[in-house]
């Protein structure tokens, strides 16, 4: 794995929360809420592991044939900006 | 009737089409521009930045930890070959902690996330069909099919074409200007492979995506066929791989057609 970069999930200890710092200053508490908000059910729910893996499996096809499909400008490519 | 409209967003193009009117399609947007200014790790003043910078655990609110979260999952769950370089998170006792993380980047999970996120509100607004795309990544929401272009990594040859009513969709790879991707083995540019997955959200596409293309061959097969993910794995040599029968979601193959990809991997392919 080389110098791979390990991330370790796991509940903080009282040591380390000592050194908290609280930098959201910069960020309106407005733009907080709101984008909290609209998170609603899908943000708790994704926070679970298994929720989350349950959200890469492939979905379910469409059964039969297509008829009146929509069709809009999104456009699928490779991602190239950061 | 069905409403798109398009805006510049993060390091690229946002386009949400709804059946809704177009104050809330544009409220939708509004919610793109907040979460860049929250998870880009260009802007000076958003968390990202901050934690990049910071020497000490950094408190964030209940949507970063989220997203932090399942950036954590992915990582875990295709061995860190998605590595978004986050470093020790967890609950304190004034909230979600993070440690400061110098090379934290959200870049395409937060595409990805944030198309999730913004499909789920449209939905919640009472749209039946929702169609979101920023900068590629496509999630769908609808009670009816979808059809969704897929841009071939060369750029000239023929579009495939998805049917979908609910999934995500990521392709991750080279193009013809070159790799973004960057090996976590050896934190230089990759060697990539184009990776294109079909997810149950756009989220989940773009981390396996991610992971898949950077991945020895047999890891990404492996870490794909884990989760249950369908994708198209097409090495530079030209051949192709395949988990998860994926082309139960195409409603035409255009430039993923056997035939045709051969021509373009051995003509165009932007990898030799």
């Amino acid at each position: 794995m080389g110098t791979r970069t390990r991330l370790i999930t796991t509940s903080l200890t009282a040591a380390v929360t000592v050194g908290v710092v609280v930098a959201m200053a910069d960020v309106e508490l407005t733009d907080v809420d709101s984008t909290g908000e609209a998170a609603g059910a899908f943000v708790a729910a994704f926070r679970d592991a298994w929720v989350a893996e349950q959200s890469m499996a492939a979905p379910e096809p469409i059964e039969g044939s297509v008829t009146e499909p929509v069709r809009t400008p999104a456009r699928l490519k490779i991602r190239v900006s950061g | 009737m069905l409403r798109t409209v398009e805006r510049p967003a993060m390091g690229s193009r946002a386009v949400l089409s709804a059946d809704l009117d177009v104050g809330r399609i544009n409220a939708a947007h509004e919610l793109i521009a907040r979460a860049e200014r929250r998870w880009s790790r260009f802007l000076g003043h958003s968390i990202v930045s901050t934690l990049r910078a910071a020497t000490s655990p950094v408190i964030v609110d209940e949507a970063t930890a989220a997203i932090l979260d399942f950036a954590a999952h992915g990582a875990a769950l295709t061995d860190y070959w998605f590595d978004p370089g986050l470093s020790t998170t967890g609950v304190g006792p004034h909230g979600h902690v993070v440690a400061g993380s110098p090379l934290l980047d959200l870049g395409g999970v937060a595409k990805g996330w944030t198309a999730d996120l913004v499909a789920n509100r449209l939905v919640a607004d009472g749209a039946t069909v929702t169609v979101v795309d920023i900068g590629g990544d496509v999630r769908v929401c609808s009670e009816r099919p979808v059809l969704v272009e897929c841009e071939a990594p060369d750029q000239r040859s023929q579009s495939a074409i998805f049917a979908v009513r609910d999934a995500g969709i990521a392709m991750s790879g080279p193009t013809r200007q070159g790799s973004h991707l960057i090996d976590p083995s050896s934190g230089q540019p990759a060697r990539a492979r184009v990776a294109l997955v079909v997810a149950r959200s756009a989220a989940g596409a773009e981390v396996l995506a991610t992971a898949a293309a950077v991945a020895p061959i047999g890891e990404a097969i492996a870490l794909l066929e884990r989760v249950g993910a369908a994708a198209w794995l097409i090495e530079p040599d030209g051949s192709v791989n395949v988990t998860g029968e994926p082309d139960r979601f195409l409603a035409e193959a255009g430039w993923l057609a056997e035939d045709s990809t051969r021509a373009w991997r051995e003509a165009r392919c932007p990898v030799s």
